[in-house]
């Protein structure tokens, strides 16, 4: 076909597209005829606006189901990403690091500013430790890690996971460094041997 | 709308190949209202590795095997006037890094720290040790500081000691 062609404008029986707005072969009905007033191109207008107490027929939904999708598999993707939950409030907040070394699954031990806690279950507070005194063993912290180790071993005589001694230190930035070595201490007459410090990646809580 | 027109819409969309994705939408919607509800700020954590203490190394007792060379250790005291490194080798004295701005200078300690280490020719072992009231975030810092210098590695293993009680 030449160029020539194309421009021609189309004869007899061909239909051409968009099909010429004539206003004589639609099936317009006398209601749209008096909302339009009789002009085809405003009959468009008539389905976006609909007339006040008239209800809405047919809304497209595909957006929505677009927004709705990403915004479904952000939240399924955020909600399994960390093995161990922390939770991060103003009383416990991780100091940043560069590290990458990516969290494991372990027991953990969370140092807030009120409390000490294992598992989430609090334990001794912070207030009552007086680390600087020279005490450098928690009691109460120790019985509490001995149970829980005792019965991370009764699990695995049942077929549970091998107890490994893992120890995961989640501490605020702020507790004083001889709170974090008596935790350590105190975990080492635990049971627990291999320590491992919960930061926070640098930059993540600006 | 009418009961016909309604009708009439349905059946102009089955005709047109629509599909009817409404039970669909029921789903998602109440699938993102309980996710949202349950949503937890994303924040990633890292870990640090500790390294554990170590007990009766073959520095404490060199009458053992009198041609091995004692153990090189450095450690690493933090107070409240800065940094100071320590090593068990005389003729390097201690290392002082004092506050800058009343801040700690971690980019001057990691330039000490490289310094020492390709004097002594040292392992990647670092023994850090803080008076008592040293927050965690600094020591945190230290050992960010200590880990690494222009990619490469300095001292990744770090060993936490108690000051007052001489421990490891």
């Amino acid at each position: 076909m030449s160029g020539a062609d194309e421009n021609e404008p189309a004869e007899g029986g061909m239909e051409t597209y968009p099909p010429e707005h004539d206003g004589e072969h639609h099936d317009v009905s006398p209601e749209d005829m008096l909302w339009s007033g009789g002009a085809h191109h405003k009959k468009k207008r008539k389905k976006k606006k609909a007339l006040p107490g008239e209800t809405i027929g047919h809304l497209n939904l595909t957006p929505m189901m677009d927004i709705m999708t990403m915004l479904l598999v952000f939240l399924v993707m955020s909600f399994a990403t960390e093995p161990s939950n922390i939770n991060v409030s103003l009383d416990m907040r991780p100091p940043e690091s560069t590290n990458k070394k990516v969290m494991e699954a372990a027991t953990k031990v969370t140092i807030t500013k009120q409390m000490i806690l294992v598992e989430d279950k609090e334990v001794v507070p912070t207030a009552k430790v007086d680390s600087t005194s020279g005490q450098v063993s928690i009691p109460e912290l120790r019985d509490s890690l001995i149970e829980r180790a005792d019965h991370l071993k009764a699990l695995e005589i049942r077929g549970g996971e091998p107890f490994d001694g893992r120890l995961l230190v989640v501490a605020d930035a702020s507790t004083p460094y001889s709170l974090i070595t008596a935790v350590l201490v105190t975990a080492g007459e635990s049971k627990f041997a291999e320590y491992k410090l919960v930061v926070m990646q640098k930059g993540e809580g600006e | 709308m009418s009961r016909r027109g309604h009708h009439e819409l349905e059946d102009e969309a089955a005709e047109s190949g629509e599909l009817n994705l409404t039970p669909y939408l029921d789903i998602i919607t109440t699938l993102v209202i309980f996710l949202i509800f349950t949503f937890q700020v994303v924040i990633e954590f890292r870990l640090i590795d500790l390294m554990p203490p170590a007990y009766g190394s073959s520095a404490r007792n060199p009458s053992d095997n009198p041609d091995k060379k004692p153990e090189v250790t450095l450690t690493l005291f933090i107070h409240s006037q800065g940094y100071k490194l320590v090593t068990n080798q005389p003729e390097l004295g201690a290392v002082e890094v004092k506050l800058k701005s009343g801040e700690y200078d971690n980019e001057k300690l990691t330039q000490e720290l490289e310094k020492v280490k390709r004097t002594l020719q040292m392992g990647e072992s670092l023994i850090i040790t803080a008076s008592d009231d040293i927050e965690y975030r600094t020591v945190v810092a230290a050992m960010d500081a200590a880990r690494e210098y222009e990619g490469r590695m300095l001292f990744p293993d770090v060993l936490l000691a108690r000051a007052s009680t001489g421990g490891g």
